[in-house]
């Protein structure tokens, strides 16, 4: 059966986007004010904190923010800007790790798991200190199905389970938290963040800039072009299903070790619809993508580090192999993800050069990269409001 | 760069003639495998793919013969050697004449996490 596109996808709009939405400073510090400091933001995975005292420490630099994450004796998640009360020093500087407290290496105040002052070398020559008012600075934090968000904002407007909306309950459809097995990547890239979402939201490169490593797989005679199935809308997040040609002839090797790992084929995914779709795409507002097979989920982070410069961090989630024949297979994926965003690289580093040039004051999107368009309106409504918001607050002033 | 050749350790004796394979691909790390992988020549490489392939599903059937968390010694360095000819399949089999260009992107890429074992 041939594959069409939805023609109602024009009720998104039809315009092109201005160039300046990703190379403009002044848009970018819009995006950090009204969008990055007031949402939930993916700070990690929570097997990291699985156990009292393991922590983490997620680096939002470009927020000027340091959080440290961690589990309490009581096992309660805390959060707290990671940023001593005495001289506003750093306070962990590991990575990852388990702790009974919170030492500063400066002067060495400490802190408890729940973020109390706990201790203070030579207490006696501070001239009236309030050692309850300067505990670590809490931010909140949650997770949903072992991902772990953070907010920056003084109080979340709503909770990180009101702000996925569907897509929650969608996540906890998958087996996570069993999923345990992780392989990781990284590349920082001289591009702005949105371009790293774009790329992950959009079929429509795949038979081009992918035509050496998956085109076969992607686009076939009922669907040259490789259409998504179905594009969904959740408020702020936006997802689709994904087609894959069911008559694709997997490679020897791969043959070998896809029917060895019991993967035979292009196998679908569970579908809401009982399509045909072998993969689940959600972009999560705003600069995380979530590709969901049946064998692994794959998690794309773009980071921020400036307007045109972001560090790409994607994490594939798989279920511990218990066989050779599944070890084979799951080595084969990550490969295959690998060497596909190493296409992905080479593009991507060359857009930002693009749009400052001042070649074209606009860029194009077409229907099928309409969740491309729906992240652009998001922010735009967003950074709406919160000047809305300011202005408001300054009439009230 | 990685090593040209290392001293890996023995393969199973029903796969010995596989050997000098071993020594310049059963790595442990997929790291080490695709480091490997880029500094080798796609002809070496095919060597490899050409000289493993006909007993290549041989070699995992009989790692399927031990339970998977107790793998002797051996037969750990033949899964090392297949993880390698999964990762050497990408540049025979997918990438071909554009594995050069794709392998300076590659190059780009930090694994920080990878599967175990």
């Amino acid at each position: 059966m041939k594959i069409a596109v939805d023609t109602s996808l024009s009720r998104f709009g039809t315009e092109p986007i201005p160039v300046a939405h990703y190379c403009s400073s002044e848009y970018f510090e819009n995006e950090k004010t009204h969008v990055f400091r007031r949402t939930w933001l993916y700070a990690g995975m929570e097997c990291d904190v699985a156990s009292p005292g393991d922590y983490l420490v997620k680096e939002f630099d470009f927020l000027d923010a340091s959080i440290v994450i961690v589990r309490g004796k009581d096992n309660k998640l805390r959060a707290f800007h990671n940023v001593c009360a005495h001289r506003l020093s750093r306070l962990v500087w590991q990575e990852k790790g388990n702790a009974r407290h919170f030492v500063c290496p400066y002067h060495s105040w400490g802190y408890n798991l729940n973020g109390d002052l706990a201790s203070i070398p030579d207490a006696e020559n501070f001239y009236d200190l309030d050692a309850k008012n300067c505990g670590l600075s809490p931010v909140a934090v949650d997770s949903a199905n072992g991902l772990l968000f953070i907010h920056l904002g003084p109080e979340p407007e709503q909770s990180l389970e009101a702000f996925l909306g569907p897509v929650y309950e969608r996540l906890h459809n998958f087996p996570l938290q069993q999923w345990t097995s992780h392989v990781e990547f990284t590349a920082d890239l001289p591009v702005n963040w949105k371009c790293i979402v774009d790329n992950f939201q959009e079929t429509y490169h795949v038979f081009s800039a992918h035509a050496v490593s998956v085109n076969e797989r992607s686009v076939g005679t009922d669907n040259p072009m490789g259409y998504p199935l179905k594009f969904e809308f959740f408020n702020q997040h936006r997802g689709m299903d994904i087609w894959a040609n069911p008559d694709y002839v997997p490679k020897p090797v791969e043959r070998i070790v896809m029917n060895g790992g019991g993967i035979v084929g292009q196998t679908k995914i569970e579908s809401q619809d009982d399509n045909d779709a072998v993969m689940f795409v959600f972009g999560l507002f705003p600069n995380v993508v979530l590709n969901i097979t049946p064998y692994f989920l794959q998690l794309h982070e773009s980071l921020p580090l400036a307007v045109d410069e972001t560090r790409w961090r994607t994490t594939a989630f798989f279920p511990p192999a218990k066989s050779v024949g599944q070890r084979l297979a799951q080595e084969y994926s990550a490969v295959l993800l690998r060497d596909i965003s190493a296409e992905d690289v080479g593009i991507l580093s060359s857009l930002q050069k693009g749009m400052k040039s001042g070649a074209h004051k606009h860029l194009q999107f077409q229907a099928t990269e309409v969740l491309c368009r729906h992240l652009v309106i998001n922010i735009e409504q967003a950074i709406n409001k919160g000047i809305q918001r300011h202005r408001e607050a300054d009439h009230g002033a | 760069m990685a090593p040209e050749t290392r001293e890996a350790g023995k393969l199973p004796k029903a796969f010995s003639n596989l050997q000098n394979h071993a020594d310049r691909w059963a790595l442990p790390t997929m790291a080490l495998r695709h480091e490997q992988r880029l500094a080798t020549s796609q002809a070496l490489q095919r060597e490899f793919y050409d000289a493993f392939l006909p007993v290549f599903e041989e070699a995992i059937d009989y790692l399927g013969s031990y339970p998977f968390d107790q793998l002797p010694e051996d037969a750990q360095t033949l899964l090392n050697l297949c993880l390698a000819m999964v990762d050497i399949s990408l540049s025979i089999e997918v990438f071909g004449e554009h594995e050069g260009p794709h392998a300076d992107l590659a190059r780009r890429i930090t694994v920080l996490n990878e599967l175990s074992r």
